[in-house]
């Protein structure tokens, strides 16, 4: 994440936010369950704001500096930070753990082993500096403060306790990728800005690891342009006006198409525009055969319906196109022919996607439509902030019957996911059965995991197996990463240094009930729930196993990158960008 | 600016902003009508699973941390190569972004393609278990869609430095089984369902 310059917690908050402004003015009535809150008491209230205030004063007249005295090499610049009688603690480097992984070699150093040090400013100082030496051009730093709390100080003084990461980035001399990070705590005393602002503020300093990852190659290429990708008629938020962003602009689906084993790429977007893009093995570009195949290149919606997906549903074993909200049938891999009637597909107000398998093991690949929320109901509120279960809508599981035809199945296979915000979902055998099991991730109330039950119904286990946290989920994917044979569950949601910052100055006691849990959820950073083998519990690994701190998610993705026969992650990130100019919210 | 304060998430500044330094105090839920940037220009991860128990950060060294508030991502076998590679959609920075895979080869792989009879012939919900030199791996075949971005159903299986499967149990989604013996890896396995029988496919470079 980069440039968090806002020091109060937009994040803790932004699913009501986002949801909010995504309701506009046309969205459903719901019941209000929350009890009038007027606010935290005014004292609370002003410790967050001098902690954060004090957060944004520190990052930037501190952090700033610091990283850029740290690039220049400038021990008299890094040590107008340091107060007299400074005490630092830095571990030793004469026992490292290495790890080497696809290239990437990543060197760790913690405070745990018997030879750390005391060391006085200079100390602290060359640590800094030997520890950054190998990162021969820095081309980005950040000093964060993690956690920050007051403590009484002498006289006019406050003492303030900070959990900090120092974060510097670069190439080596060989002009390798290179990182650096340090976490530690530091003890500060100031009186006012003015004080933070002249710099000598750091009165101790505690180094408990330091990490260096150094790269030989880029793991990845990126070759848009090369395969004629980068003139695609898709409105850009980047190069559109502000009344014109939206936070989803269309939804992709690949698959080949053509059958010559290479991936053809469909898109259906929000602005009712769709496009069939084909490998063209002459020109080595992708070719827009939108036409050709017999699609116009607006479609009809009156459902806000911009589907995208792919799957043989009458098994003739070529890829058959649901797009917008026509399905189609794949003609010879030439040309895509609209399904008589649509095969009885009918989609509600704006579904969020869709997942396809073949739930009743009959042979007939079935599918399951997300919505987030019903159509053209008014309410001047936004949607509630606790457990919002009623505002959303149901989603659809369309039942292949196998003759063309698909039959709506949700409320008699008890799989409609309740009223729920749903933004994605993924099928994964979560028992040993191989009946199809289904988690759902759902914006602003807890998760689904429906187990399928083999005779055509579900059951909702998600508050029994642990994985129904309240997170304002947004993403999901499943695979086996710790090889044990069941797939773990990764749930893409918000995250933000701040709120993590502030959710510390808060507890359960300062809201109506379960309030605190929410808001917790939404700044808990994605999360990784791990099958512990007894067949129904689940544990969230997502910080022990480093991939909770994501920022405001979208999709992930399982990938074995390398072959080792683990699977890797991709993670997306991001909501909306303005100017890189601005500050951050 | 806001906080977990009141259900309307609103306060005002309780001290001096210091707008000149760029600190600013504003509404959420009015910042992206206004232009203003909320978690902006965050970057893409990619995590290297390191033994199961625990994930590198090797986004760094990537090239696919982009940061253009990207929504979904899309993997498959773009360049014929059978290392899966990355199709990134996003609503700012370009649409669609395509990475290539260029990790180190030091591993082998095996694509495992299914055609279902009784199952579905996309065999979409099987389960390969793939048994290596004492190392067992379990792949489930679904189309996945993390949020907004629909991937082919492939088993492309990484198996490290194995240079044959042992043993490949398919357990296809009607719950039939079925076991083959010594297969061979850095090809594509084709496998119709009640068959004994299989077939190896040469993969096909597009670059």
């Amino acid at each position: 994440m980069k440039q968090y310059w806002v020091p109060v917690l937009i994040v803790l908050i932004v699913a009501t936010a986002v949801g909010w402004w995504n309701w506009g003015r046309t969205s459903a009535p719901s019941s209000d369950p929350i009890p009038e809150f007027t606010g935290l008491d005014e004292t609370k209230q002003k410790e967050i704001w001098d902690a954060e205030h004090a957060t944004f004063e520190i990052e930037t007249h501190v952090g700033r500096k610091l990283v850029a005295a740290l690039q220049s090499r400038k021990t008299d610049q890094l040590a107008r930070f340091f107060r007299p009688g400074f005490e630092g603690n830095i571990p030793g480097r004469s026992h490292p753990t290495t790890i080497d992984k696809s290239s990437i070699t990543e060197t760790v150093n913690r405070a745990e082993s018997a030879d750390v040090a005391n060391v006085d400013a200079d100390g602290l100082i060359q640590f800094l500096i030997t520890g950054t030496v190998r990162i021969n051009k820095i081309q980005r730093g950040r000093f964060r403060v993690l956690k920050i709390a007051r403590d009484e100080g002498e006289g006019n003084e406050d003492e303030w306790r900070l959990s900090v990461l120092l974060t510097v980035g670069g190439i080596n001399s060989e002009g390798r990728p290179i990182t650096y990070d340090s976490h530690g705590s530091i003890r500060c005393r100031f009186t006012d800005d003015e004080d933070i602002v002249a710099g000598r503020i750091v009165e101790s300093w505690e180094i408990d690891s330091e990490t260096t990852r150094l790269g030989r190659d880029p793991l990845m290429e990126e070759v848009t342009a090369q395969f004629g990708l980068d003139q695609l008629p898709i409105i850009d938020n980047w190069n559109c006006d502000v009344d014109q962003v939206r936070q989803y602009r269309f939804q992709t689906a690949v698959e080949d198409f053509g059958g010559d084993g290479v991936p053809d790429i469909a898109v259906a977007t929000a602005d009712d525009q769709q496009l069939l893009l084909q490998w063209n093995s002459v020109s080595g570009k992708y070719d827009d055969i939108t036409k050709s195949a017999g699609l116009p290149r607006r479609f009809e919606t009156n459902n806000k319906a911009y589907l995208a997906c792919w799957f043989d549903f009458d098994n003739d074993g070529d890829a058959d196109l649901l797009l917008g909200e026509t399905l189609y049938r794949n003609v010879d891999g030439k040309k895509l022919e609209a399904v008589a009637d649509n095969g009885g597909l009918t989609f509600d107000y704006n579904p969020m996607g869709c997942v396809v398998a073949d739930y009743d093991a009959d042979g007939l690949l079935d599918l399951y439509v997300l919505y987030q929320r019903p159509r053209n109901e008014t309410r001047d509120a936004p949607p509630t902030w606790v457990s919002d279960d009623a505002s959303g809508a149901f989603n659809q599981l369309w039942r292949n019957r196998g003759d063309g035809t698909f039959v709506e199945k949700s409320r008699e296979a008890k799989a409609t996911g309740g009223s729920r915000h749903s933004f994605a979902a993924t099928w994964l055998h979560a028992n040993d059965d191989h009946f199809p099991d289904l988690y759902i991730a759902n914006d602003f109330s807890r998760n689904s995991l429906l187990i399928n039950r083999g005779d055509g119904t579900f059951r909702d286990v998600a508050e029994e197996s642990g994985v129904g946290d309240f997170a304002t989920s947004m993403g999901v994917a499943t695979g086996d990463i710790d090889g044990d044979g069941t797939p773990e569950i990764y749930v893409a949601n918000m995250y933000s240094k701040m709120g993590r910052r502030i959710i510390a100055h808060v507890s359960e006691a300062d809201y109506p009930e379960g309030v605190y849990q929410q808001i917790l959820g939404s700044c808990a950073g994605n999360r990784l729930y791990s099958n512990a083998g007894d067949r129904g519990g689940y544990r969230d690994l997502s910080e022990q196993l480093g991939v909770n701190a994501v920022g405001w998610a979208y999709a992930p993705a399982f990938i074995d990158f390398d072959g080792d026969g683990r699977l890797d992650l991709y993670a997306t990130t991001g909501f909306l960008s303005f100017n890189r100019r601005k500050p951050d919210g | 600016m806001s906080q977990p304060l009141d259900r309307t998430c609103k306060i005002e500044p309780m001290g001096k902003v210091d707008t000149a330094a760029g600190e600013f105090w504003t509404h959420p839920f009015a910042m992206p009508k206004q232009g203003d940037n909320l978690s902006a220009y965050e970057s893409n991860k990619l995590f290297l699973n390191v033994d199961g128990s625990r994930f590198l950060d090797a986004s760094f060294a990537s090239l696919a941390d982009i940061d253009s508030d990207s929504r979904s991502v899309m993997v498959g076998d773009f360049d014929g190569d059978s290392a899966p590679d990355l199709l990134v959609g996003s609503v700012g920075g370009g649409p669609l972004r395509l990475f290539l895979n260029r990790f180190p080869r030091e591993h082998h792989r095996v694509v495992i393609s299914l055609r279902g009879t009784k199952s579905n012939r996309s065999a979409i919900g099987a389960r390969a278990t793939v048994e290596i030199s004492g190392r067992t791996i379990v792949r489930d075949l679904f189309s996945a869609n993390g949020f907004m971005g629909q991937s082919p159903a492939r088993l492309n299986v990484g198996v490290e430095g194995a240079q044959v499967i042992d043993k490949l149990t398919i357990r296809w989604p009607t719950g039939e089984r079925q076991v083959f013996h010594d297969l061979p890896v850095d090809c594509e396995i084709a496998i119709v369902e009640g068959t004994d029988e299989f077939r190896l496919i040469n993969s096909k470079k597009t670059e």
